[in-house]
């Protein structure tokens, strides 16, 4: 049978494909011709480069990417609630996914080429795991509340939130948590158990509970974990998830509708 | 397909904002945000101050940049009228369309989706809009672009016997 890695190399070279190709069509060539249609309205203009580029990428001051990109503040214009949940998702993937890829590069590749052992089985490992068990809950938390609300409030919410969007991603997680219980309940000795304070009782009840082949079971989990996070990296440009790359870009230079008001101003100056 | 648009005077506005409040009020079900925006600008000190007003929404591009520069393909362009609108439920607010577009036209409403003027959908074509039939000057006219054309070179010839500047504002952006 294909050894796991295997498996886990090609569904990522698979889902990089999808990715890039939709990145490319859904959000460079967009960016590109943002850039190259604002550059043919101030041809002609007889303005210096600097100027120039100035007017086609404006760079917002430090306030409006604190509350457009990082607290997303405007979400709370629609409620509290919405905004708690969206920062709960967005700061849980954030973590999640730089702890993961610390892990990866810091840890196995390290281990690999280096014989660097500390992020791997050392007590950095317990660390990354820490952060990534509680970066995981926020995540957790703040999809399962998407979803029930989304649910409940089916007819007002539906213009604004996808529900496969959200479930895809509660997906990702649940499996993610699911893949380090099973894998847990089978070693019950493992030195990093503390570290995993969300899974290690569960692990616990179900390795004192059922007596399954849990390695095997550990494997499969693991590989359903890994198609799911892989559908939704090749999904992310296809989707409302391009708001990912798009929305903090947008939002910073557009600046609260500072940016529209230069433009009104400049074409009323230009009739002057 | 027609194309209608919006042309604007600049010599008979008076800046009285009266589009931006009729405006509002006929699209109030959907709008959250100003759609329409009078823009002022002064230059000089007294005695010698000159001004203008420009009274500017979305003009229903012909080859719209806002529709090209969305990433979800959520605005459209109309077959029948030409008219430009978002599609809320497809629309994620990341405001690429307002980098795009030339008259800084899309505005982000409080539902986090982008709004703009949607040439009230709402009322049937051949009357007028409602920022056109509020303006007390007639500075804002609507019709198809053709007709619009014809009107504006009118204006203008009329006007270059009396002076070298027409400034109007023809509101329909081909390119
Ligand atoms: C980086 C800046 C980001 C901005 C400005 C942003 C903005 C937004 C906005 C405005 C919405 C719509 C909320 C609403 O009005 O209902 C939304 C929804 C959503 N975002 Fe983000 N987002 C960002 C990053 C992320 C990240 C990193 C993730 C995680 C993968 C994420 C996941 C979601 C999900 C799942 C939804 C739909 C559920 C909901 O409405 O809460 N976002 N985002
Ligand atoms: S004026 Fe702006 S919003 Fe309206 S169609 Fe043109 S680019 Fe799009
Ligand atoms: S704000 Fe909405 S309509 Fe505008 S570019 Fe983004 S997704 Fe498209």
């Amino acid at each position: 049978m294909m050894d796991k890695f295997t498996f886990f190399w090609c569904l990522i070279i698979v889902a990089m494909t999808f990715f890039f190709i939709g990145v490319y069509k859904n959000f460079a060539v967009k960016i590109g011709f943002i850039l190259w249609v604002n550059n043919r309205r101030h041809n002609g203009e007889g303005i210096g480069w600097r100027e120039n580029l100035a007017l086609l990428i404006p760079l917002p001051n430090r306030q409006v990417v604190m509350d457009e990109a990082l607290l997303q503040r405007r979400i709370k214009n629609r409620s509290e609630f919405l905004w708690l949940r969206h920062l709960l998702i967005f700061s849980g993937f954030v973590v999640i996914f730089a702890l993961d890829l610390f892990l990866t590069f810091a840890g196995h590749y390290a281990h690999h080429y280096f014989h660097y052992e500390y992020f791997l089985s050392g007590p950095g490992k317990g660390l990354l795991k820490f952060g990534m068990e509680l970066s995981g809950a926020a995540l957790f938390i703040g999809l399962s509340l998407g979803m029930i609300h989304r649910i409940v409030y089916a007819k007002a919410e539906k213009t604004y939130v996808e529900l496969k969007l959200l479930l895809l991603l509660w997906l990702v997680t649940a499996t993610g948590f699911l893949a380090e219980g099973i894998r847990l309940a089978g070693q019950p000795n493992d030195p990093l158990m503390l570290s995993s304070f969300i899974m290690r009782p569960i692990a616990q009840w179900l390795g004192t509970s059922f007596s399954w082949n849990w390695p095997v079971l550990a494997d499969g989990v693991w590989c359903l974990h890994a198609t799911f996070a892989a559908a939704f990296f090749a999904y992310i440009p296809f989707s409302k998830f391009i708001h990912i790359l798009s929305a903090p870009l947008g939002r910073s230079i557009t600046q609260n509708g500072e940016y529209a008001y230069q433009k009104r101003q400049r074409i009323s100056e230009g009739l002057l | 397909m027609s194309q209608y648009g919006f042309y604007f005077d600049k010599e008979k506005c008076v800046g009285c904002r009266a589009c931006e409040i009729a405006c509002q009020i006929w699209n109030d079900s959907v709008q959250t945000v100003k759609w329409r925006n009078v823009a002022m600008t002064f230059e000089g000190s007294y005695p010698d101050v000159s001004n203008v007003n420009v009274s500017m929404a979305c003009m229903h591009c012909g080859d719209a940049p806002c529709k090209k520069a969305c990433p979800r393909q959520a605005i459209t362009k109309d077959d029948e009228t030409g008219r430009v609108t978002v599609n809320r439920e497809l629309c994620v607010g990341c405001m690429l369309c307002l980098w795009a577009c030339p008259f800084g036209a899309p505005q982000l409403g409080i539902h986090g989706r982008m709004e703009k003027c949607t040439f009230c959908e709402d009322r049937p074509m051949g009357i007028k809009r409602a920022c056109e039939e509020i303006c007390p000057t007639q500075a804002i006219v609507t019709g198809k672009i053709e007709d619009l054309a014809k009107f504006s070179k009118q204006n203008v010839s009329g006007r270059l016997l009396h002076d070298e500047s027409p400034g109007v504002l023809l509101g329909h952006e081909g390119n």
